[in-house]
């Protein structure tokens, strides 16, 4: 998986996201480069709907939610990843950075990795603080992500909030995720 | 401190009330107790504990159990009442009796009359970019009556969204302005906010802003504005199949603070068609057997045919506190001066120069909603006491 910086310059600061260490960094304004130069170059017509879609919310598609994800044949081997990739975010960080790079290839699409992944966690509560593993394990399971979707990790500025998602197809994955709007995407991950 | 006079205002946030627990009466105001010095007996730690429980129960307000803030005197809040027996104030729910039979005609006939109170002036409608003040604007213009609408507007990445609904029915109106609010940040000017016998009136938060909204429906000559306030229960809450329903009309649907504090001084009036028994009636009646409707998609569907796709297709609602935030935080200078001149006044120690110095270098952005609570429930206090003392033209000196 291919990772793109995304700084936010905002009010003559600059913050960027240290995939490495997993968090924000503020600095002085530098010179605001124009990272969508990049992007326009490099990326393939359905990954730049994802992208667009971010940018201008009203373009997103919503779908219904589907059972899809019930009727695979490796739930163990899923439910395993899903509680390793989750101890490993929340305890060991920079070896996600490993992991992102994974595909098992498990679910028909990133809906129904997203419903898998509620389905082990199933209080909501706790499942706010887990957006990040959730998103991985979503990317590196879906079938249809390498070519479909993109990984989002994005910045509530000004305050210290931070929220990864998915958007494949030009939908996102999570049909319980609402915050993902107010995020502003500092990484994205094709 | 003995030299202190507090003046009544002329204009002032009178759907607050007040139970004398020792008269056992309600009065309308109490501006000669507080005269009288009753302003030094304020309990800062049941306000500040009474907010903290508001912001935890808000979903369910009936459950909070309010401190009194003064001695002997109950506050009682718009849209409530005092309860003798369980000495405390409660909210006031108004029965509203479902009827069959209505349909789209029936609920344009009551929007119809509601608005033809008004005919012959010029009237406003909040530009927010909300559902609720949209529909205000798709019925105004569904039935041919012009209204000038004056909204907030952000650059901020959350704020996308409003913005993109805030042009295309900037449309619908005949004149349409937006502000910058990083010309007129949350909590700026806190000092000049208006006066009021309570930490609890006081608004502050958006003041500046809504100050400079009011002047431009002044200078634009509207004299009366709509609000969508009351959507918000309208839209979402469930309605049974019982023929009656009730609704806390004076707690969510009445906008008479903000009318009282900002636009009656500027000749307006604030009012919300959904505060209209006969809007509210219809409206009910059309939902019957809804179930609890947050993002309002029954009303998004309902008036798609006069709504633009992006709201009744989506529901998206901005996050406000990155905006808090960043107030609060310019705001620092001044809620310096404002505790400095609560101590004096005080001698509390929340206020104290070793507190004020803890509080002020906290980081507002490492704050959760709690704090952030508990931070703005004292500037609150401060910014009262500083309103309280201020002179004003037009007073009526107790």
């Amino acid at each position: 998986m291919r990772a793109i910086n995304r700084p936010i310059f905002y009010y003559g600061k600059e913050f960027r996201f240290n995939r490495f260490l997993g968090c924000l960094i503020c600095e002085k304004d530098k010179s605001r480069d124009d990272f969508n130069n990049e992007l326009a170059d490099s990326i393939s017509d359905e990954k730049r709907r994802d992208i667009d879609a971010v940018n201008n919310p009203f373009m997103m598609l919503y779908h219904e939610k589907s059972n899809g994800w019930k009727a695979i044949k490796q739930a163990w081997i899923a439910k395993m990843y899903g509680r390793l990739i989750t101890w490993l975010c929340l305890h060991c960080y920079p070896v996600m950075n490993v992991f992102i790079h994974f595909h098992l290839n498990l679910f028909s699409n990133a809906g129904d990795a997203s419903l898998f992944y509620y389905n082990l966690y199933p209080d909501l509560k706790s499942q706010q603080t887990l957006c990040l593993p959730r998103s991985i394990f979503i990317a590196t399971t879906s079938r249809r992500f390498k070519q479909y979707g993109v990984l989002f990790i994005g910045a509530f500025l000004p305050t210290v909030r931070m929220h990864a998602w998915i958007i494949e197809d030009g939908m996102p994955a999570d049909c319980f995720d609402k915050q993902w709007i107010h995020y502003n995407p500092v990484m994205i991950f094709l | 401190m003995n030299d202190k006079v507090i003046t009544r205002p002329k204009y002032y946030d009178r759907s607050f009330l007040f139970y004398n627990t020792q008269t056992k009466k309600k009065q309308q105001d109490i501006w000669k107790e507080l005269q009288e010095g009753m302003w030094r007996d304020f309990d800062i730690n049941a306000f500040l504990e009474n907010e903290k429980q508001y912001a935890i129960h808000v979903e369910h307000k009936d459950q909070i159990r309010n401190q009194l803030v003064f001695p002997h005197f109950a506050v009682i809040e718009p849209g409530h009442e005092w309860n003798s027996e369980k000495q405390d104030s409660e909210i006031v729910y108004s029965p509203v009796t479902l009827v069959n039979g209505c349909s789209r005609s029936s609920l344009m006939s009551a929007v119809e009359e509601y608005f033809s109170k008004f005919s012959g002036e010029k009237v406003g409608v909040h530009l927010s970019g909300g559902l609720d003040s949209s529909i205000i604007m798709a019925w105004l213009r569904e039935l041919g009556i012009p209204f000038v609408a004056i909204g907030f507007t952000c650059n901020r990445w959350e704020f996308r969204t409003e913005r993109r609904v805030q042009e295309v029915m900037a449309d619908y109106a005949s004149h349409a302005e937006l502000i910058d609010i990083d010309e007129h940040p949350f909590y700026s000017h806190i000092e000049n906010c208006p006066k009021c016998q309570t930490p609890y009136g006081v608004a502050f938060k958006d003041f500046d802003i809504s100050q400079i909204i009011v002047k431009r429906y002044r200078d634009l000559g509207v004299t009366t504005v709509f609000s969508g306030q009351g959507g918000d229960s309208l839209f979402v809450e469930s309605v049974g199949k019982e023929s009656t329903l009730k609704l806390a009309i004076g707690d969510e649907f009445e906008v008479s603070g903000e009318n009282d504090m900002y636009y009656a001084p500027a000749g307006i009036k604030l009012v919300t068609p959904f505060s209209d028994m006969g809007i509210i009636q219809q409206i009910a009646s059309l939902r019957v057997g809804e179930q609890e409707d947050v993002p309002k998609w029954w009303a998004r569907n309902y008036f798609k045919d006069i709504l633009p796709r992006e709201l009744s297709q989506y529901c998206y609602v901005a996050d406000m506190f990155g905006l808090s935030l960043s107030g609060l935080e310019m705001a620092k200078p001044v809620t310096k001066k404002l505790f400095e001149e609560a101590y004096a006044l005080t001698n509390n120690h929340y206020f104290s120069p070793i507190e004020t110095k803890r509080f002020l270098e906290s980081n507002v952005f490492e704050m959760e909603f709690q704090a952030y609570i508990d931070y703005g429930a004292r500037l609150s206090v401060a910014a009262w006491l500083h309103a309280l003392f201020r002179t004003e033209e037009n007073n009526t000196k107790i």
